[in-house]
């Protein structure tokens, strides 16, 4: 079956999006024409807003419609703590937990010297600015568990190490609901190394 | 036939994601050399490869495949790696980085090599439990040099094929060894250093300074140009740790 230029224009767009391929664009596509125009011209509408509108927030870097972002411009939370994460979905991953109640700095990513990111990539600068500036009392680095998590926030907290500053790591451990015979051993050795008195 | 290969020994020197749940691996083999993988589902959530395919972990691996992409069947931690903590100081991480980037830049064109395999596990366990990372890059170093064939004559002077004398100065001849130079001349090195280099005694500061800029300098002209990010990330973190 051959589809006019318009709707094979379609076809590869959706495909940008991540994890759909040839069967599922061609399904969305359809579906879009068939049932939904409106929605599809919503759709097309938000995206064009987003893509245009959205920048990096100069204080966070994470994505922001202005040049500092809600979340770094609201006076009642503890500027006093800055949370480092790896992206923007760590953020809202902390946020939804309702607990923290400070503020954030997003790398957009972690140190990957084969892959060319390197200490600039992830505003390292930046971040030893925003420091500096002098409200900051506490660092939590929370990058991931990965071992260039780890190398990432080591790297920061060496960075840190001659400044007065306290610089903590989120703990790691097993997961509730989780039993210490299925427990991979890197986890497991990291919990030990962070067990505490009770 | 596709070939299977099973309990290989080998580390990830670097995983890039694919598509949705999976990621393509750089492993460091034993026997294979670097090879590339395709881990399918490993990203999922409840995948217990996600934990297991770290940089730095001695693994086991099992793939199959005959192409140049291979597709892994299993992997699992070797030995009693967990024994061993993980390093607390960004610069042993960054030296363990910079370790991985020199073997994918260049042991491509080396193939497998036993001897650099070897060199790779011992450098890892030593950055991960000593504070002094320079003695363990410079002996990994010239290792990874000897193999390749890229290492200059350190016994004997290239004019006169006399043996280096500790108490005389040298300069680096085209990368193949050394000849007489001036003490004051740019790039004199003591023939102590060269010799300590030699027989990789790194107990000397100065020795550990001149065995530095050996070692780079040999390896960026097996760089050809190209740029090791590494370096700048270590540079870095001097730069900040001293003033
Ligand atoms: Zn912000």
């Amino acid at each position: 079956m051959s589809f006019s230029p318009s709707i094979v224009n379609l076809v590869n767009s959706l495909r940008v999006l991540p994890g759909v391929g040839q069967k599922s664009a061609q399904r969305m596509a359809l579906h879009l024409l068939e049932r939904d125009r409106s929605g599809a011209l919503a759709l097309a509408n938000s995206l064009v807003m987003a893509m245009e509108s959205v920048k990096r927030c100069q204080s966070c870097r994470t994505f922001s419609d202005t040049d500092i972002c809600p979340l770094c411009e609201n006076s009642r939370r503890d500027s006093r703590k800055l949370c480092v994460v790896e992206t923007p979905s760590d953020l809202f991953a902390v946020e939804s937990v309702g607990q923290y109640d400070g503020k954030f700095f997003v790398l957009m990513g972690h140190l990957s010297p084969i892959e060319g990111i390197g200490p600039d990539e992830i505003g390292i600068d930046q971040l030893m600015q925003r420091v500096k500036e002098g409200e900051v009392e506490e660092v939590i680095l929370a990058t991931n568990p990965t071992v260039e998590g780890e190398a990432t926030a080591h790297f920061i907290a060496d960075l840190l190490g001659s400044s007065s500053i306290l610089v903590t790591r989120l703990a790691h451990g097993i997961p509730i609901g989780g039993e210490l015979g299925y427990t991979d051993g890197g986890t497991l050795a990291h919990a030990f190394q962070g067990r505490k008195p009770l | 036939m596709s070939r299977v290969v099973a309990d290989e020994p080998g580390y990830v020197l670097h995983s890039a994601h694919y598509k949705e749940t999976s990621v393509i691996l750089s492993l460091f083999t034993l026997n294979h050399g670097v090879v590339q993988l395709i881990a399918k589902g490993a990203r999922r959530p409840k995948s217990p490869l996600k934990s297991t395919l770290q940089i730095f972990r001695p693994l086991l691996v099992n793939w199959v495949g005959s192409g140049d992409l291979k597709t892994l069947i299993g992997a699992e931690t070797a030995s009693s790696f967990y024994l061993n903590a993980l390093p607390s100081s960004g610069l042993a991480y960054c030296s363990g980085l910079y370790i991985n980037e020199l073997l994918t830049r260049l042991l491509p064109r080396g193939g497998p090599s036993e001897e650099i395999f070897s060199a790779y596990v011992t450098a890892i366990s030593e950055l991960f439990s000593t504070a002094q990372v320079e003695p363990a890059l410079r002996r990994f170093e010239m290792a990874f040099l000897r193999e390749l064939g890229a290492l200059p004559d350190f016994e004997y002077d290239l004019d006169t094929g006399a043996a280096i004398e500790p108490s005389r100065f040298y300069r680096m001849h085209h990368h193949a060894g050394f000849v007489r130079a001036d003490e004051q001349s740019r790039g004199a090195l003591p023939g102590k250093h060269i010799i300590d280099c030699c027989t990789l005694d790194f107990n000397d500061a100065g020795s550990r300074r001149s065995a530095k800029i050996i070692a780079r300098t040999l390896i960026d002209n097996q760089l050809q140009g190209r740029a090791l990010n590494s370096r700048e990330m270590i540079r870095k973190l001097m730069e900040y740790k001293h003033g």
